[in-house]
C-alpha cells in the first residue's frame, strides 16, 4: 500500500508539473508566432504608408487583410504622433488604440493591452521618423489574442487528455508491477506460514530469479535453526543418558543396604529418574513440533516391534493389520515408536497368547489400536495406570513410567490415548488401548 | 551357573556381580568390548549380559559377531538409550531380552533366569526331577517338599545339572559353569561337591559315567 501510494502521488506530480511546462513552453511558442506575425504587418503597415504633408500620413495602398476593414475584427493597426489624432484601420471605428508614446526609436515592442470591446490585444508598436520630418510616428499593430488562448486552450485540453491518459496509464503499470513484484513475497509468506505448521520442511525452490535468493537464504536459516534444535537434542539426550548409569548404581546401592540415609536416597533417585525421563522426552517433543514437521510410516515401526517383541515372548502370537500400508503418522518416528512400544509392551506382556495390534485412518486422525486377551484393567483404576510411576502390578517388572509417556506424548501431538475392555478377545476380557494420534 | 557380564561402569558392575553371585551365579566381568567379545567366544557362559555402549567395540557389532560364529548364548542387553530402534536393533542383532537403564537389579536377575530356563526348554521357575525340586527363582531345593541346604557351590552344580538333565556333563564343563575364570579350578573337587550332594539329597539320581562325567537321570 505504502509502495502504491508513493508511485501514485509521485506520477500524479510529475505529469501536472510536465503538462504545466509543456503548457507554457506551448504558449511561449504561440506568442512569439503571433508577434512575428504582428511584426510582418507591422512592416507592411509601415511600407505601405506615406506622407504627402511634413504632418499627415497616407496608405499607399490598403493592407492586405481585409478584416482590418471590419469593425471590430479584433484586427487593428493604428499611426499615431504626438500631438496629433491618430490615423487608424477601419475597423477601429472610433476607438483608439491605447499606445505607449515613450517607446524608443527604432525597437519593437510587444505587449498586452485592452482594446474596443474589452477585447485582449497583443500589441506591436514601432516609433520611426519618416526622412524629411522630424515627427516621431508610432505605427502600432494589434490582433486580438483570442486566437492564442483559442490554441492555448485547445492545446492544454488535448494535453489534459493525454496526460490524464499517461498517468491512469502509469499507475496500472505501478499496481501491476508492485502486485506481481509483490506476489512471490505472498507466495513465501505463504509457505513460510506451512513451515511453521509443520505442512512443509522448506520453501519452494521455484520462485522467480529475483526472489529465490531470498527463499534460498530462509531455507538456509531453516536448516540452521533445526540443526540447533537437534543438537541440543542429542546434547540433552546425552545428558539424561549419562545420568542414568550413575542413578541406576545409587539406587540399586541404596536399595542393598539399610537405614534411613538409604531409603531417602532410594526415593530420590527414584524421583530424579522419572524426572529425566519425563522433561527429556518432553523437551524432545516440543522441539519437534515447533521446528520439524514429521512424516513416519508407521508399518515398518509396527513390524519391527512386533518382531523384536516376538523374539522375547516366543510363545505369544502378535498380529499387525492395518487397512492401508502408507498410514502415516504426522510427528517424529522416535516419539511414534515410544508410544507404539510401549503400548505392544504392556499388551504382550499381559497378553494369555494373542496380542492385535490394528491401524486405520479416519479423517485426519490414526486409529492404533493395542488389543490383547489378558486379565484387563478394572474400569476404576484406569485413571490411575497413566500416573508417573504407578504400577498396579509390583511383580511383573517395569518402571512405571510407559503409559504416563504414552500420554504425555500423544497429548503434545494433540492426540490421546484411551483404554477399554477388549470385547473382540474370544474369551471376551484383555484390553484395548488406543492412540489416537494426528496422520500426514 | 556361569556368566559373564559386559559393562563399562565400574560400579553398576561390582553391584551385579555381588548381586548376581549371592543369588548363585559365578560371574566374570569384562569392562570393554573387546574383551567382552573374546570372553563370549571362548568361555563357557550359561547367559551373558551385555551393555550396549561399551567401549572399543559397542555391543551390537558383539552381539552380531558372537552369533556368527555360533556362539548361542542367551544374551540380555542393556541399554540406557531406551529408543526402541535400538532395542529392535539389539534383538535383530542376537539378543534375547533387554533391559532398559536404569533398572532395578532384581530385574535384571529375574530376566537372566527366565533366559537361562528358556534355554533349557524350562518354562516354570521350579525344575523338578524325581522328588527333587529346585526353584530357581527362591535359590531353594527340597526333596519331597522337605527343604534341603545346599552351600553356593552344591547349588551351582546341582543347579546346572537340573537344567540339563539326561545329558552327560563331564568335569571340565561342570567347573567352567560353576566358577569364575579366576578362580583356581580343581576338578578334583567336582566329585567332592557329588558325593556331598547325594548324600544330602539321599535320592540315586546323579549316576557317574566312567571315563566321561555325570548324568542326572529324570524318569
Amino acid at each position: 500500500m505504502r509502495l502504491v501510494t508513493i508511485s501514485v502521488v509521485w506520477i500524479a506530480l510529475a505529469l501536472v508539473l510536465a503538462g504545466y511546462l509543456l503548457s507554457l513552453v506551448f504558449r511561449d511558442t504561440l506568442e512569439r508566432n503571433f508577434d512575428q506575425r504582428l511584426n510582418s504587418m507591422l512592416d507592411n503597415l509601415i511600407g505601405v504608408s506615406s506622407n504627402d504633408s511634413s504632418t499627415v500620413i497616407n496608405l499607399d495602398r490598403p493592407m492586405s487583410d481585409p478584416r482590418f476593414e471590419q469593425p471590430y475584427s479584433g484586427w487593428y493597426w493604428q499611426i499615431s504622433a504626438n500631438g496629433m489624432s491618430p490615423y487608424r484601420s477601419r475597423s477601429l471605428w472610433d476607438v483608439d488604440l491605447d499606445v505607449d508614446y515613450s517607446a524608443p526609436i527604432g525597437s519593437i515592442i510587444y505587449r498586452y493591452t485592452v482594446g474596443p470591446e474589452d477585447q485582449q490585444l497583443r500589441i506591436a508598436e514601432r516609433a520611426i521618423t519618416i526622412p524629411g520630418s522630424d515627427v516621431i510616428y508610432l505605427f502600432a499593430v494589434a490582433v486580438d489574442t483570442a486566437e492564442i488562448n483559442e490554441q492555448a486552450v485547445r492545446f492544454d485540453n488535448i494535453l489534459l487528455v493525454g496526460l490524464s491518459a499517461l498517468g491512469v496509464g502509469l499507475i496500472a503499470a505501478s499496481l501491476l508491477q508492485v502486485f506481481l513484484g509483490l506476489k512471490p513475497l505472498g507466495h513465501i509468506k505463504k509457505s513460510l506460514s506451512k513451515v511453521r505448521s509443520g505442512e512443509a520442511e522448506h520453501l519452494p525452490t521455484d520462485f522467480p530469479k529475483e526472489i529465490q535468493p531470498l527463499a534460498n537464504e530462509l531455507n538456509a536459516l531453516l536448516d540452521h535453526n533445526n540443526e540447533i534444535v537437534m543438537r541440543s537434542r542429542t546434547q540433552v539426550g546425552n545428558l539424561a543418558h549419562a545420568l542414568k548409569t550413575p542413578l541406576a548404581v545409587l539406587r540399586n546401592e541404596a536399595r542393598m543396604n539399610d537405614g534411613p540415609m538409604s531409603a531417602t536416597v532410594a526415593k530420590q533417585t527414584e524421583n530424579m529418574h522419572k524426572y529425566v525421563e519425563h522433561y527429556l522426552k518432553r523437551a524432545r517433543v516440543a522441539a519437534n513440533l515447533k521446528v520439524i514437521s514429521g512424516h513416519s510410516m508407521i508399518l515398518p515401526s509396527l513390524n519391527n516391534i512386533a518382531r523384536a517383541l516376538n523374539k522375547i515372548h516366543k510363545d505369544k502370537i502378535i498380529e499387525v493389520k492395518a487397512s492401508d500400508d502408507q498410514l502415516s503418522f504426522k510427528g517424529d518416528l522416535n516419539d511414534f515408536e515410544e508410544m507404539a512400544g510401549n503400548l505392544m509392551e504392556n499388551a504382550v506382556k499381559w497378553a494369555k497368547k494373542n496380542v492385535i495390534v490394528e491401524c486405520s485412518k479416519k479423517d485426519n486422525w490414526l486409529y492404533i489400536e493395542f488389543r490383547d486377551d489378558g486379565p484387563g484393567i478394572d474400569v476404576e483404576v484406569r485413571e490411575a495406570v497413566f500416573a508417573r510411576g504407578e504400577r498396579l502390578d509390583e511383580k511383573k517388572p517395569g518402571t512405571g513410567l510407559g503409559l504416563s509417556i504414552v500420554k504425555d506424548l500423544s497429548g503434545l501431538y494433540g492426540g490421546k490415548i484411551e483404554l477399554e475392555d477388549n470385547h473382540l478377545s474370544d474369551n471376551n476380557s484383555g484390553l484395548t488401548a488406543r492412540l489416537i494420534l494426528p496422520s500426514v | 551357573m556361569r556368566l559373564l557380564l559386559a559393562e563399562d561402569d565400574p560400579d553398576l558392575s561390582r553391584q551385579l556381580k555381588n548381586f548376581l553371585e549371592d543369588s548363585g551365579y559365578a560371574v566374570d566381568v569384562s569392562l570393554n568390548g573387546e574383551d567382552a567379545h573374546f570372553l563370549g567366544e571362548t568361555e563357557a557362559y550359561d547367559a551373558i549380559i551385555l551393555d550396549l555402549g561399551l567401549p572399543v567395540m559397542d555391543g551390537i557389532s558383539i552381539l552380531k559377531q558372537w552369533r556368527k560364529e555360533g556362539v548361542d548364548t542367551p544374551v540380555l542387553i542393556l541399554t540406557a538409550r531406551d529408543s526402541w530402534s535400538e532395542k529392535v536393533a539389539g534383538l535383530d542383532a542376537g539378543a534375547d531380552d533387554y533391559v532398559p537403564k536404569p533398572f532395578q537389579i532384581e530385574e535384571v536377575l529375574a530376566r537372566i533366569r527366565a533366559l537361562i530356563r528358556r534355554a533349557a526348554g524350562q518354562s516354570s521357575a521350579e525344575l523338578s526331577v524325581g522328588g527333587l525340586t529346585l526353584n530357581s527363582a527362591s535359590s531353594k531345593v527340597t526333596v519331597d517338599g522337605n527343604p534341603i541346604k545346599l552351600t553356593a557351590q552344591e547349588y551351582k552344580l546341582l543347579s546346572y545339572m537340573m537344567h540339563h538333565p539326561n545329558k552327560v556333563i563331564s568335569r571340565t564343563e561342570l567347573t567352567e559353569h560353576i566358577y569364575d575364570q579366576d578362580f583356581d579350578r580343581d576338578s578334583n573337587t567336582i566329585e567332592v561337591f557329588v558325593t556331598r550332594i547325594r548324600k544330602k539329597i539321599g535320592l540315586d539320581i546323579i549316576k557317574t559315567i566312567r571315563g566321561l562325567g555325570y548324568q542326572l537321570v529324570a524318569d
